[in-house]
């Protein structure tokens, strides 16, 4: 166990170096598209349908990160984020005029009925994993179903459309050009580095997730901490389905079920140990990109889009490989450079 | 199976570094069966490197090692089992979840390589290995039922079943009650007489001059003395293994007149543990505590930090009485622990140097908005590390890159750097090298200089004689001892131990 944690910190111990590996992966992809077709990929439209998609994985992933740095892991993300856009999308139709009018005010309390949701899905996750001690694994296993049945019983298992136009033109409007969700996506990626850069809270997330016995022995209130991680991965769950609602005008129960385990594909790929204690922001996010790329570039070469699947997780596999020989041959490096000296 | 003709067991010259420092300077040693050699030394004399060398956990820089005959520079653990070296180590390396027979018989299958394991079969291995011992334990029972003693025996039990021809005890008697020492006493002695080479590692004077034939002692990586134990005094053993040279020298810093006691521990009690403890500690004070494995010292430790739970008894700081329930209280109270094991409890191993040493202290450099800024800690860790003499080019580094005498050293920078009233040591000095050894009593006996109360609990009996103005032995969870400023020396402190 310690072994394989000493292997993936080191390997993930220069975050730099994992970003700007990412950085040159995305610019690979790149490549390779522009060159096979650059006619589809390289054009507005296409970057304008990647903005639109790329924010919900990037948010829901961030808040997987948040829980996985102290080492635990949150599965009921989407559970959330649906039953969070149903609370909305309810409120927001029962409070519609015939013809889809309705008062900027009664959008703002939806989005804070959904987003205060999200604050209760997530406390009671913490509660389980922090205060009564259950592994995260297990308890949001059971809260992810727990919030998923109470969404299909709720609504008899069917979605919520025709919300409002007002609220619709959030997730689907632009901003100075750039698509709404993916400026929220940026001011939400910013705040969270600056919260686990910048605060103690965040410091003790790291420290946490690299032994919690030294943490506890270094009196940081560990509890508080990773309930905390649990309460901001419930928020940004929310913030993620109220976007998605916005952008698709509706609400489901069981939408965006496989975004689950993207999202965990995603933080992984983008650089965060699954032990806990190490990972940045800019790697998630960039992991979001190269996923979201080889998607539509599948689309653009107009491959079979029952492959998809396969590809994107050929493209894990890849990068898995090349992380690990890349820290063998550091490892062989340093070894020879001890044994010389 | 075990060994009959008088076979010798030697290494000559063995060197062994561990990243600069040197663990073994060329020791030679040599044992021959039908013989109780005891190897004997005080903590980080090299004892543990040489068993390691010689059951092939580590291979030597350099060195030759002869194992009846067969010569080898260096040796795989397996191979070192082939020959029929064993080690008991002080925790035995058994599986408590299961019985006694499956210990017992757990490395004879896997050294056979039987893929099935009868029960039938198990049962007839352990009762066959316990009473070529003869001893008689109820094989059928649950491992974590059975006593220390039992363990040791069980222990035994598997290594003869394995074809041990050397037997390495580290410790055995620890734990043990007289009683106990004597029945394992005639279990070794009848182990030797069936041929086996045992060495017996321990510094009870009393008991090695009981068993053993034969002595080396080492001391700093040398041997110091060695020969037959007849002709040693129990008095020469223990210069050898101590050096006179630091026996003597207290060096405990001046008390001030009528110190502010800190903390008053009254008639503290934990059920099972320890039992009626009362002592206090002032400003400036260095109180010692030592006992033996399972003692309560550790709880005890823990139990004014708040991580152990008290039945009885009050805690009072600077006067009042408080509950330690806790560490975040013990905290509040201005207590610092420094927990035994620096690697599991102490650090955050793969974590920079830097915000090793600014994890307790996080929350007290916090802005007004809450957010921490990246120079203060850079500022805060760096000055600590050139305060404590910490060895590093970056304090970006993982903390894991130093040395273990340096990270400690971090370990106790991250309480410092907090200044609390009253720190609890516990073994602050265990697997570090002589001069970070040094330095480390050092940097306790400024602070304490500067009013810092101190708590150690040490098994380092000249550390404890070197800086305590007070030493307290437990045992069996109650304070026995009391030894105050003069009556501190190393005799009778070892005196009071066994």
């Amino acid at each position: 166990m310690s072994e394989l944690r000493n292997r993936f910190a080191s390997s993930t111990l220069l975050s730099d170096r994992k970003v700007t590996q990412l950085m040159g992966f995305t610019l690979l992809v790149l490549l390779i598209f522009s060159y096979f077709s650059s006619d589809i990929f390289f054009t507005p439209e296409n970057f304008t349908s990647m903005a639109f998609q790329i924010p919900e994985v990037a948010i829901l992933s961030i808040a997987v990160m948040l829980s996985m740095l102290t080492g635990g892991i949150d599965l009921s993300i989407v559970a959330t984020s649906n039953l969070a856009a149903l609370l909305a999308a309810y409120i927001l139709t029962k409070h519609m005029s015939e013809d889809g009018e309705i008062t900027n005010l009664w959008i703002l309390m939806a989005c804070l009925a959904g987003i205060l949701l999200g604050l209760i899905c997530g406390g009671i996750n913490a509660l389980l994993i922090a205060v009564l001690n259950i592994t995260p694994i297990l308890a949001t296993l059971a809260t992810l179903t727990l919030f998923n049945g109470i969404a299909i019983g709720l609504t008899n298992g069917v979605s919520i459309s025709g919300l409002p136009e007002q609220f619709a033109r959030i997730g689907n409007g632009t901003f100075f050009g750039v698509p709404t969700p993916f400026v929220l996506m940026v001011l939400i990626a910013l705040l969270v580095a600056l919260i686990i850069n910048r605060s103690s809270l965040g410091l003790k997330i790291f420290l946490i997730g690299t032994n919690r016995k030294a943490a506890q022995y270094s009196v940081m209130g560990d509890k508080r901490v990773i309930a905390w991680t649990y309460v901001i991965s419930g928020l940004l769950s929310s913030l993620a389905g109220l976007i998605i609602a916005s952008r698709m005008s509706a609400a489901s129960p069981d939408f965006g079920n496989s975004y689950i385990l993207l999202a965990i594909v995603v933080v992984v790929l983008g650089g965060v140990n699954p032990m806990g204690g190490f990972g940045t922001v800019t790697g998630v996010v960039l992991a979001t990109i190269v996923l979201q790329m080889v998607a539509s570039g599948f689309n653009a070469l107009r491959f079979n889009q029952f492959f998809y699947l396969a590809a994107q997780g050929g493209v894990l596999v890849l990068v898995m490989i090349f992380n690990v020989v890349l820290e063998n041959r550091r490892r062989s490096k340093s070894i020879n450079k001890s044994l010389e000296s | 199976m075990l060994a009959t003709q008088t076979a010798e067991y030697s290494v000559r010259n063995i060197v062994k570094s561990f990243g600069g420092a040197k663990a073994l300077a060329g020791v030679s040693m040599s044992v021959s069966a039908e013989e109780v050699h005891c190897l004997a030394g005080e903590n980080g004399s090299g004892k543990s490197t040489l068993i390691k060398i010689m059951s092939g956990v580590h291979a030597p820089d350099s060195g030759l090692i002869t194992l009846a005959g067969k010569e080898f520079t260096h040796l795989s653990p397996r191979q070192a089992v082939n020959e029929g070296v064993q080690v008991i180590f002080q925790d035995f390396s058994l599986l408590p979840n299961l019985t006694v027979a499956e210990n017992i018989a757990l490395p004879t299958n896997i050294l056979n390589s039987s893929r099935f394991i009868g029960k039938k079969e198990t049962k007839k291995i352990a009762e066959e290995a316990l009473g070529h011992i003869g001893v008689d334990i109820d094989i059928n029972s649950p491992l974590l039922e059975t006593s220390i003693a039992s363990k040791q025996l069980i222990a035994i039990a598997r290594a003869t079943n394995l074809g041990v021809q050397m037997l390495f005890m580290d410790e055995p008697t620890t734990a043990l009650t007289r009683k106990e020492v004597k029945k394992l006493f005639e279990v070794v002695d009848q182990l030797r007489k069936r041929g086996v080479a045992i060495v017996f590692v321990s510094h009870k004077i009393d008991e090695i001059q009981e068993i053993c034939n034969t002595i080396t002692v080492l001391r700093n990586g040398e041997v110091v003395a060695e020969g037959l134990m007849s002709d040693f005094k129990a008095k020469e053993i223990a210069t050898a293994m101590t050096g006179s040279e630091i026996a003597t020298s207290r060096i405990a810093p001046l008390l001030g007149k009528n110190p502010r006691t800190l903390v008053e521990l009254e008639k503290l009690t934990s059920k099972n543990t320890f039992d009626d403890v009362s002592f206090s500690i002032s400003e400036g004070e260095i109180i010692g505590l030592t006992g033996l494995l399972g003692s309560g010292r550790t709880e005890l430790a823990e139990a004014i930090f708040g991580q152990y739970p008290v039945d009885a008894g009050s805690i009072k700081v600077d006067g009042k009485e408080v509950t330690l329930n806790s560490p975040e209280a013990a905290l509040a109270s201005g207590i610092g622990y420094v927990p035994p094991d620096r690697l599991t409890q102490g650090l955050f191993l793969e974590q920079s140097i830097l915000r090793n040493i600014v994890a307790v202290g996080l929350d007290r450099q916090r802005s007004r908005w809450g957010s921490i800024s990246k120079k203060k800690l850079a500022k805060i860790g760096s000055s600590w590390i050139s305060e404590l003499r910490i060895k590093t080019k970056n304090p970006s580094n993982p903390v894991s890159s130093l040395s273990g005498g340096n990270q400690q050293r971090v370990v106790l920078a991250k309480w410092l750097s907090i200044n609390p009233k009253v720190m609890i040591l516990n073994g602050p000095t265990v697997g570090v090298d002589v001069g970070s050894k040094r330095e480390i009593l050092e940097i306790i006996r400024d602070r304490a200089q500067a009013g810092m109360a101190f708590l150690l609990v040490s098994d380092d009996i000249p550390e404890l004689v070197q800086i305590c103005h007070k030493v307290l032995v437990i045992r069996h969870g109650k304070i026995s001892k009391e030894f105050i400023d003069n009556q501190i020396s190393e005799s009778a402190i070892y005196k009071e131990l066994n």
